[in-house]
């Protein structure tokens, strides 16, 4: 045993969901056709000034509300200056000093233990370009230029990397829940970098290095293994660690030194002429704090506490903001609690579910689930034919009454009617029917496989397998 | 605080600028950074003691815009101003990281 222990800090990087990007007008929209939301102003041309959009600096604030920030009254703009073509105007514009939010914590649990990792500040920045390298040279898309971009920096409060992926899974879900980023990892939407030095304990931290822009929360659990290995075979070999800008390969699963990497000061930090302070008053942080609604964790105490779920119930119906309206949106339409999770577990996150690793894809609405589990409470359909209603209405605010009709699928619940039919079907059947007085009960499903047959489904499954038995026991 | 210019900060902002300078154009390099710092140099004549921190020159405050997407600028006009372009994209020298 080694006995070293990593220490680990991240810096995660949102991407906020707000219409525009910060400084100018253009649309802030992943997937555009390249460089079509651009303007002078986010591709850098001279003598453009930017406008700071207001909603960047609420959505700021209620992140950081969301998390037990600090919210500055006073904060203000810098300029970060390096040259890289993702960066047309040759500095970024963000926060250094006088950030938006300062402390807050996350609280994780990790081995059925809850910890808190304590942030240090969240600050406001603007997102750069993209880049795709070519063989003739380099093509820039200014689309992602200037989008707003919250830029969270923790305490190194981490130990492992299964603290550091379950700190960014809670993040991701609070950011979701408080309807700030849409924290996609696959859109690149959230990213990290991992700070990570290894120490004995008792023993003063060791010297750490940066492995940046990780862009999945597997990439971050592989980084984070690979440095762990990596910084400790050359501590245990006498070796000393190097303070230094890492990259990790995907593909190859090892990390590899940047070399080249400037300094924090030869960012040249300098404050932003262009850009006035932001101010807020007490009035304003508490309106931004009411608009923060119902987070994850509050809502699982609630569906657990208040409406009697199970705890696997409540972990999956808060997996996505969505998922977790659609059900309170059903209960407060006056579904029975234990009957829509189960409907929203199964059915919803079946259909809903995209084919990459984030997001579900809600296509009704919790007054139209409520009526659809009604219509299947009262046997006006069956839990099979409603998987068509689900189809018909999904992502239309078609009612499920009128898709049934529409569709055909009303249950006959009919008794003398289905009495009837059952009578001829027995009658058109003598062998069987025998079979059954002799005692073989498995003729019954014969029967109402016959009935079903005879009315497309749609009698009530229930009260067929009872007039079958009640018809041939005379 | 005094700070001399010396080669090395003369290699080293030109580095941080991606610019390479001729060893002729290092040397009038020195000359110019040190006559500019020469001349901030001014402002310590003046007693600011009594002014308080400013990160602005301006007082105004909160210049903000509302969350409402402006009409398309247009491609075509931004693209045209680049010295090498695709059909859809800025095209600089390869980068390697
Ligand atoms: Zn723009």
């Amino acid at each position: 045993m080694s006995g070293y222990v990593p220490t680990i800090g991240l810096e995660v990087h949102c991407e906020l969901k707000t219409e525009t990007k910060l400084f100018c007008s253009c649309r802030n929209k992943f997937g555009s056709e390249p460089n079509t939301n651009t303007c002078p102003v986010c591709a850098g041309h001279p003598g453009v000034l930017p406008v700071l959009n207001r909603k960047a600096v609420e959505y700021t604030v209620r992140a950081g509300c969301a998390i037990g920030c600090k919210i500055s009254r006073y904060s203000k703009w810098d300029r970060k200056n390096y040259f890289y073509p993702d960066l047309p105007k040759a500095w970024q514009t963000s926060q250094y000093d006088l950030p938006l939010c300062t402390g807050g914590e996350v609280k994780i649990t990790v081995g059925g233990e809850e910890k808190t990792v304590r942030l240090n500040r969240i600050h406001l920045e603007e997102d750069a370009g993209k880049l795709v390298h070519g063989a003739g040279g380099t093509a820039v898309d200014y689309n992602r230029c200037g989008v707003p971009l919250m830029e969270c920096v923790t305490e190194p409060d981490m130990h492992s990397a299964d603290e550091a992926v379950a700190f960014l899974e809670e993040l991701a879900s609070v950011f979701r829940f408080a309807g700030v980023s849409d924290c996609r990892m696959q859109e690149g939407s959230i990213r990290a970098d991992v700070n990570l030095s290894m120490s004995r304990p008792g023993e003063p931290l060791g010297t750490r290095t940066e492995t940046k822009n990780l862009n999945s929360f597997r990439s971050v659990r592989r980084a984070i293994e690979a440095e762990i290995r990596r910084q400790t075979e050359v501590l245990e070999s006498g070796g000393k660690v190097v303070q230094e800008t890492r990259r990790f390969d995907d593909a190859t699963g090892e990390g590899y030194g940047m070399r080249g990497k400037e300094d924090a000061q030869d960012y040249r930090y300098f404050p932003e002429p262009d850009l006035m302070p932001v101010v807020l008053s007490d009035d304003d942080v508490g309106r931004i704090r009411a608009s923060l609604p119902e987070l994850a964790r509050d809502r699982r105490k609630r569906y657990t506490e208040r409406l009697g779920l199970p705890a696997y119930d409540a972990e999956q119906l808060t997996c996505d903001p969505a998922v977790a309206e659609l059900f309170d949106g059903a209960v407060n339409a006056g579904a029975n609690a234990k009957k829509a999770a189960n409907y929203v577990m199964s059915e919803i996150m079946r259909k809903g579910k995209t084919a990459g690793e984030d997001g579900i894809i809600v296509g009704i609405s919790g007054t139209q689930l409520a009526e659809l589990l009604a219509l299947v409470d009262k046997g006006e359909i069956n839990l099979v034919s409603s998987r068509d209603v689900l189809d018909r209405i999904w992502l239309t605010d078609e009612t499920p009454s009128a898709a049934v009709d529409a569709l055909g699928l009303r249950q006959n619940n009919d008794e003398g009617e289905i009495e009837k039919l059952v009578r001829d079907i027995v009658a058109a059947n003598p062998g069987p029917a025998d079979d059954f007085r002799k005692g073989n009960e498995k003729v019954l499903s014969f029967f109402v496989g016959q009935l079903m047959k005879a009315t497309k489904g749609k009698t009530n499954p229930k009260i067929a397998g009872e007039l079958v038995r009640k018809v041939l026991s005379e | 605080m005094e700070t001399k210019i010396t080669k090395e900060i003369i290699a080293h902002t030109a580095k941080l600028s991606r610019l390479e300078l001729t060893e002729e154009e290092e040397k009038g390099m020195e000359k110019h950074f040190a006559s500019v710092l020469g001349w901030v140099k001014t402002l310590d004549a003046f007693d600011a003691s009594s002014v308080p921190a400013t990160a602005h020159i301006s007082d105004a405050v909160n210049v903000l815009r509302d969350d409402v997407p402006g009409e398309p600028f247009g491609r075509e006009k931004l693209l045209s101003c680049a010295p090498e372009r695709s059909e859809d994209s800025y095209i600089v020298p390869r980068v390697v990281e």
